[in-house]
């Protein structure tokens, strides 16, 4: 599969570069070729480059051989809008000029389907697969890097998909030694694929089992996506357990898994959203992200009713709109929250502007 | 284009949200987050040029620290004003206030200074100094900085900028200097700079292009009125070039107190008038039974209108007629100072 030609105006590129110089000045020192459109378009590759020339860094340079911060999208309950929050803040990212490495984890593979692949037709490796393969008593190479495709070009956003049979996966991680850290295995032993991305992006599916356990161990703070409605916060209350429990069970191994909640499609107008969310407000003073992503119909327009070929995240297809506008300033809250570099530089300080309503 | 984003804290802030007592809190599973990322791998170090910037950072930040120790009393008389001080006005009220909470709460926060031949200047601490004044005081605390003309311009016009009730004509002066010193380079800089919107920075920018009688208001009491009324001035001034007395007056109407937005309407109903009142009543021109003739000063005061009403005469006949008195008219008018200068016929 070909990457996504996706690419953004020369307004939003100055934005997301912070460049705090002139329209006329941004495209006169930063330009990009012509690509025959009417508009200047600027790609991920693009930014990634002005942004590095920003930071006078080459543009060969590189992280660490360390696996990245990994943000896994992490939720009991369905329909609070994990996929949704995932899939734009990694095009964010990488629209910010981060490498970006998505995992579909959740077998409806709602997070393939966002981006164009059709995973019904298409021959897919997913992550149950990688993890399978490097538990083999053998030790065979795994091709990690044929399991990945691209959806930017130059490596700034890739996925690794998902399938109906990651369902499978618990059946053999039942029999699995130490199968809460088999995610971690894989991740440590194929570091050199891990560490070019600057960041890995996982999205859970809502169910508690044990592949969701296993993706969830990687990490150190999991990304809760709550709706202020009733349902949605008892199910916080479920995670909440689910993650004591696993802090509890492996406190040996030094597991000390934290959560963040982040509060997706409120309405202002709507008195119980607002009760719900003094609730939230009430118990996790500490855990819930500033930014709230507001009820926007655009996050539903995302999946084409006729041409799956032609979903895509409201950033890409509604720049400039106020769900847009949230997942930029949720974004930049993440990058300092997980401390997200460029190639090993911190890199938010020119970005203090991102996101801001224009 | 869009509206601007919703935050928790705003919501709380608002009363919209309330946080409940007695609610069961979720403290943080890992205590309070550390400072660093919460990441799965360790944080690689900063490579080392970074490292030497922070370092250096790092002993920036320490250098106000213990200065904050160095805070030492100078003599209130021995102070004098930093010429780069925005603020034209104080407002003896403010200042009696800040007196009075400085006298009974004690002085909290030290003045800046410089040394300048042999007085110390001021960087920051204006009002509060003027307290001091107030109160007799002999001394002050303060702290004294080594800083070059540059620096202190800079540094005096960024404190400005969180000083209290700063008026809008003052910043407007300070975007000059800033944009004039080299400080910023263009409007835009100057707003991140100042951190106030580029909206503000224009308007602000403009407010000094008024015309010069209401830049001379300004200078007397800056805080007249603010950017966003400057560019009703402004429209004003490019729409009615030859009404600038009305427009003055209008503003001088704003010095003996009458409200901002009050202002635009008042000139025009000005502008109104006048045209109304300079158009004087037609003369009625009669044969003693039927109207024939109006004639008509017109606002300008240049032209005569002269309207023929029946549709019998001859309007040819009569414009020669006129042609030739006029050129009478003229051959006079060589000798003596001309009174009239046009007419027309309909």
């Amino acid at each position: 599969m070909s990457a996504r030609p996706f690419g953004v105006k020369a307004r939003l590129a100055q934005e997301l570069c912070g460049f705090t110089g002139s329209p006329k000045a941004f495209r006169e020192k930063y330009n990009v070729a012509d690509k025959g459109q009417y508009h200047r378009i600027y790609t991920a590759e693009d930014i990634r480059r002005i942004r590095m020339s920003m930071l006078s860094l080459s543009e060969d340079s590189s992280r660490e051989k360390t696996v990245p911060p990994i943000l896994n999208f992490r939720m009991a309950k369905g329909g609070t809008g994990k996929t949704t929050i995932c899939g734009n803040v990694a095009s964010a990212l990488a629209m910010m000029g981060h490498k970006v490495l998505m995992i579909d984890g959740d077998p409806q593979a709602s997070l393939t389907g966002l981006f164009g692949i059709d995973w019904v037709s298409e021959s897919i490796t997913h992550i149950g697969d990688l993890m399978n393969r490097n538990e083999k008593k053998e030790k065979d190479f795994v091709d990690v890097k044929a399991a990945i495709w691209p959806i930017y070009s130059g490596g700034m956003l890739d996925i690794i998909p998902a399938d109906i049979t990651l369902a499978d996966t618990d059946s053999w991680l039942m029999g699995a030694t130490n199968r809460e850290f088999v995610f971690s295995r894989l991740l440590k032993r194929y570091v050199d694929v891990f560490a070019q991305y600057d960041v890995i992006l996982i999205d859970s599916a809502p169910s508690t089992s044990l592949l969701t356990n296993t993706l969830m161990t990687a990490c150190k703070t999991l990304l809760a996506v709550v709706v202020p409605e009733g349902p949605s916060t008892k199910a916080l209350e479920i995670l909440d357990s689910n993650v004591h429990e696993l802090n509890s069970a492996f406190a040996d191994a030094g597991l000390n898994l934290d959560y963040h909640v982040i509060v997706n499609r409120y309405n202002q107008t709507k008195k119980p959203h607002n009760d719900a969310l003094s609730k939230l407000v009430s118990t996790y003073p500490e855990q819930i992200n500033d930014t709230i992503v507001r009820d926007f119909i655009g996050f539903v327009r995302q999946n084409d009713a006729f041409d799956e070929k032609n979903n895509g995240p409201v950033l890409e297809k509604e720049p400039n709109s106020v769900g847009a506008r949230d997942v930029l300033d949720l974004t930049k809250s993440l990058i300092r929250m997980y401390d997200i570099k460029l190639a090993d530089v911190n890199s938010l300080a020119p970005l203090a502007s991102v996101g801001r309503a224009a | 284009m869009s509206r601007a984003p919703i935050k928790v804290s705003g919501l709380v802030a608002s009363g919209k949200v309330a946080p409940r007592e007695g609610e069961d809190q979720r403290k943080p599973l890992v205590g309070s987050r550390p400072a660093a990322a919460p990441s799965v791998v360790e944080l690689p170090t900063p490579p080392e040029a970074l490292q030497g910037a922070e370092a250096s950072k790092a002993s920036n930040e320490s250098r106000p620290a213990a200065a904050r120790d160095d805070a030492r009393k100078i003599p209130v008389t021995e102070i004098v004003d930093s010429p780069y001080q925005p603020r034209l006005k104080y407002d003896p009220e403010e200042i009696d206030r800040l007196a009075e909470t400085m006298d009974t709460a004690a002085h909290a926060d030290p003045i800046k200074v410089r040394m300048v031949n042999g007085k110390y200047e001021l960087i920051s601490g204006h009002r509060r100094v003027r307290a001091a004044r107030s109160l007799g005081w002999a001394e002050i605390d303060a702290y004294v900085e080594e800083l070059t003309d540059q620096e202190a311009r800079a540094k005096t016009l960024l404190l400005a900028v969180g000083s209290v009730g700063l008026a809008d004509f003052e910043f407007s002066l300070m975007f000059e200097t800033a944009l004039k010193e080299g400080l910023c380079k263009t409007q835009r800089e100057v707003a991140s700079y100042f951190g106030q919107s580029t909206q503000k920075v224009s308007g602000c920018l403009d407010m000094l292009k008024l015309p010069a009688k209401i830049v001379r208001m300004l200078e007397a009491k800056p805080d007249l009125f603010g950017y966003q009324t400057a560019t009703v001035i402004k429209k004003l001034c490019a729409d009615y070039p030859d009404n600038l007395a009305d427009i003055e007056r209008g503003v001088q109407r704003l010095m003996e107190g009458a409200a901002q937005n009050s202002l635009k309407s008042w000139v025009l109903q000005a502008i109104k008038g006048q045209a109304e009142r300079d158009g004087s009543e037609p003369n009625l021109i009669t044969n003693g039974r039927r109207l024939i003739f109006t004639t008509k000063i017109s606002a300008d005061k240049r032209s005569v209108v002269v309207n023929c009403k029946v549709p019998d005469l001859d309007i040819s006949a009569f414009e020669k007629h006129l042609q030739a008195w006029l050129e009478l008219q003229a051959k006079e008018v060589s000798t003596s100072a001309p009174d009239e200068s046009g007419g027309g016929t309909q």
